[in-house]
């Protein structure tokens, strides 16, 4: 499928073409949100929650989405936004409790990407909401900067400037005290 | 340096580290900017490796994705009832209340509700009952229903050898038992097999039989067969040997017929025959249909070694034989949405319907 689908042939609510989108897109969603998105269980609600939201604007059929990908990945930040809202007084688990993992084997390597993981997951969240948005999408989904510009509604100069900023601040913020 | 010219060359050198080129050789290319870029370049490796460490649980996309189509399921429903299809459906629940009322509240009627093969009646109570098969959509309640009447089948050829009422045509399925000592049965009706079928092949099986009742209680066969079972609906669970669709878990078999690749939330027909009380059988698979395939391709499918054929296709396509009505016919090739996606060119729209801003 490709990453650009016009709105007719999603509109119909066609139950394949519709479960076609979803496995593409589903992991890509996915990945941006849990790479924002410290819970595995809320990043999988709320990947779920991208889906019916798009379900019910193409049902609405109110405009139309000719770049689904940035339609969906737009959706996930704005659901990122509001959790993160709601959670910034919520305490933060034990790293202890996050060095699971999910093939059930802990090595060292494992061990130390964990909280590789939590650093960084923990610097993100020091950024900015749109200096978190451009390195989800260039980290998580490999997009060009012409594409993080077009999802962004930046433009390309706009997005490196914004990029290098946030990941001098990431990395000001992965510094030890 | 100024920043904007640092950003671009960040880019730059990000996108060849990207591209496999050592950092090392990177930074030597800018060796007036490599103490700038390093930390950059090292940071954004960091980022990119832990991200491609992120992988989604299939069990929950499964989910995700059953939870979306039965959305759009749900969705579609309303756009598909065109006024003629609605004012079809309103007049066959018309009727159906109106032979509900004359059943209820009439002589005639209460007869016809007991009326056994042969009864004037009879073809009454037969209609309202596929008209309540042909309303049930819901795979687990429309098997539940035709599990109803099959058992109802079997009383009634039950009750016309209670009565002495021999010679007459019937129709009906349950599970083929019995040995060559004590005679064999289906449902539990006695029955008189032809010498060509050989009834140890049945045992066990669910089977569909025609045939007429005879003085002694038993029914001669004229014609026996596996009965189908169509199943139609959203597939909710994939395991290796066993799907479930529309809430009946269906047995899958390494010869079953699989006419696709179908995963969790894609809407499917299945042909299944009946293994056990609450088990089944897939014999094929394939995309739902948007109408029911023809009988004969069925009686093909569901024939069992007689010897030889059945010319009637005995699978009840003869409507006072007919146990199952419609959900006998077999998924098929076509695929109504085999039309992809176009492209397009990527425009700038956004999610507009969000309540959030950042």
């Amino acid at each position: 499928m490709s990453t650009q689908t016009t709105p007719n042939s999603l509109t119909a609510l066609d139950p394949r073409k519709l479960g076609d989108l979803h496995d593409e897109y589903y992991p890509q969603v996915y990945r941006y949100l849990r790479y924002r998105l410290e819970d595995e269980r809320l990043c999988e609600d709320l990947a779920a929650e991208v889906f019916l939201r798009l379900l019910e604007h193409l049902h609405r059929n109110k405009g139309e989405i000719t770049n689904v990908r940035g339609w969906l990945l737009g959706t996930a930040r704005h659901l990122v936004q509001d959790t993160l809202r709601g959670k910034y007084r919520r305490p933060t688990t034990p790293l202890e409790e996050h060095e699971h993992l999910s093939n059930g084997a802990t090595t060292e390597l494992d061990l130390e990407n964990s909280q590789d993981h939590q650093r960084v997951r923990a610097a993100m969240q020091k950024l900015t909401a749109d200096q978190q948005h451009v390195l989800a999408l260039r980290f998580t989904q490999e997009l060009s900067l012409e594409e993080a510009a077009r999802i962004m509604q930046r433009s390309v100069n706009a997005i490196k400037v914004l990029q290098h900023r946030a990941v001098d601040a990431l990395r000001r913020h992965l510094e030890p005290a | 340096m100024k920043p904007t010219n640092l950003s671009h060359l960040f880019e730059e050198c990000d996108l060849q580290v990207r591209q496999g080129i050592p950092l090392e050789t990177v930074l030597m290319q800018h060796p007036e900017h490599a103490e700038a870029l390093r930390p950059l370049l090292e940071t954004s490796q960091l980022g990119r490796t832990l991200a491609g460490g992120i992988v989604p649980n299939r069990a929950a996309q499964n989910r995700s994705r059953a939870q979306f189509l039965a959305a759009a399921a749900e969705m579609r429903q309303p756009a598909r009832r065109t006024l003629s299809t609605g004012l079809l459906r309103f007049a066959v629940n018309l009727v159906m209340a109106l032979l509900v009322a004359l059943t209820a509240f009439s002589v005639t009627g209460l007869v016809s509700a007991q009326s056994l093969p042969g009864d004037t009646l009879y073809p009454v109570k037969r209609a309202v009952e596929n008209a309540q098969v042909a309303l049930t959509s819901n795979p687990a309640s429309r098997l539940g229903l035709e599990e109803t009447l099959d058992d109802r089948r079997s009383f009634e050829v039950q009750a016309l050898a209670e009565r002495g009422r021999s010679n007459q045509d019937v129709a009906f399925a349950g599970f083929f038992s019995g040995s060559a000592a004590d005679g064999w049965m289906a449902a539990g009706v006695p029955l008189a097999l032809p010498a060509e079928i050989k009834p140890e092949l049945l045992a066990g099986s669910y089977v569909q039989v025609n045939g007429r009742t005879q003085a002694d209680g038993s029914v001669a066969v004229t014609s026996i067969s596996l009965r189908l079972f169509t199943i139609t609906g959203i597939v909710e669970q994939v395991e290796p040997d066993r799907w479930t669709v529309g809430g009946v878990k269906v047995r899958i078999a390494p010869q079953t017929m699989i006419n696709g690749t179908f995963t969790v939330g894609d809407s499917i027909s299945l042909t299944a025959i009946r293994t056990g009380t609450d088990e089944f059988l897939a014999l094929a698979i394939g995309p739902r249909l948007p109408k029911p395939a023809m009988d004969a391709t069925l009686s093909a499918r569901g024939s069992l070694p007689t010897g030889e054929p059945d010319d009637d296709g005995n699978t009840g396509s003869d409507d006072d034989d007919n146990v199952d009505g419609d959900s006998t016919d077999v998924p098929g090739d076509d695929d109504p949405g085999e039309d992809e996606f176009e492209d397009s060119e990527p425009d700038d729209d956004q999610p507009d319907d969000n309540n959030s801003e950042d």
